[in-house]
């Protein structure tokens, strides 16, 4: 049997690989978060609300550097015509389908879930401060991308076989 | 003949990436209309029609679901068929989409062959 916490870390690794393969046929893998560089460039980040069947953040963070390489892809090589509200929108709708993929993975089939309006931002890799749960990325082998969450032991008080 | 679609959502990012998605699914698309949100594609659909309508549910405005209901009371577009894109969880969101009319759904993420296999009986 699984352990708890292989599961959630396992649904949400397949949320992230998915969501940027299908929407940037970018490469995404998990990385040791011991190891993993440590971004100190710019910063676009997302933060979305779950709010039910939990109440949950959950926070995204990308180096401004892939989020304009993703751009480039989406928009066909017109990313340099692209201003910060473009990215901002990139990484909002990122995060909100990653969640989503990550909720209707680890919720009972037919398990209704409520989100948020993702809200966005641009920020320094210094400033950066982790919720504690907290998952690594390298997409395309080079840059890392961070996600982290709040409160996901509540998932324990849905009576489902998924228990942290 | 090529069909033409309206891709309705309020994400401009999204919009291009169905937009992408419909030319690498194979099928015989045209024109690809783009609106921000329901109310937009209702002022659009009154002087341009479409063959195909894709949608999100969850947009400022007028949402994917008040986008259905208005839509059906419009003579000349209430049988265009819609097909949902979104992120939102759960039957009782698609199941009230496909009261209110729409003819299918598409979960994010998606692939092209997923446009290809729910829009290819639509057109």
């Amino acid at each position: 049997m699984t352990e708890p916490m292989g599961k959630l870390n396992a649904a949400m690794h397949l949320a992230v690989s998915d969501t940027f393969a299908s929407m940037a046929f970018m490469d995404v893998v998990p990385a040791d978060k011991a190891t993993a560089p440590r971004p100190e460039e710019n910063l676009f980040w997302a933060s979305l609300l779950i709010h039910d069947p939990i109440q949950s953040e959950i926070r995204l963070y990308m180096p401004e550097e892939l989020i304009t390489g993703m751009a480039e892809t989406i928009y066909s090589g017109l990313a340099d015509e692209l201003g910060e509200g473009a990215k901002k929108d990139l990484i909002a709708e990122l995060v909100n389908t990653l969640v989503g993929r990550f909720l209707g993975e680890i919720l009972p089939p037919n398990r209704s879930f409520q989100l948020g309006l993702p809200e966005t931002g641009l920020m320094k890799g210094a400033e950066l401060a982790l919720f504690d749960q907290s998952w690594h990325f390298v997409a395309d082998g080079r840059s890392t991308l961070i996600l982290t969450a709040t409160e996901l032991n509540q998932l324990q008080r849905l009576g489902t076989d998924f228990v942290i | 003949m090529a069909k033409s679609v309206l891709i309705v959502d309020d994400s401009s990012t999204m919009r291009k990436i169905v937009s992408r998605s419909l030319r690498q699914a194979g099928l015989d698309f045209g024109d690809i209309f783009e609106a921000g949100d329901g109310q937009q594609a209702i002022d659009f659909l009154a002087d341009q029609k479409v063959d195909i309508i894709l949608s999100d549910i969850n947009m400022p405005n007028m949402n994917g679901l008040d986008f259905l209901r208005a839509k059906s009371e419009i003579p000349d577009i209430k049988d265009i068929p819609v097909v949902i894109i979104s992120t939102e969880g759960g039957a009782d969101i698609i199941g009230e989409a496909t009261t209110l009319g729409a003819k299918g759904s598409i979960k994010k993420p998606f692939t092209a062959d997923t446009v290809e296999e729910v829009l290819g009986p639509l057109l």
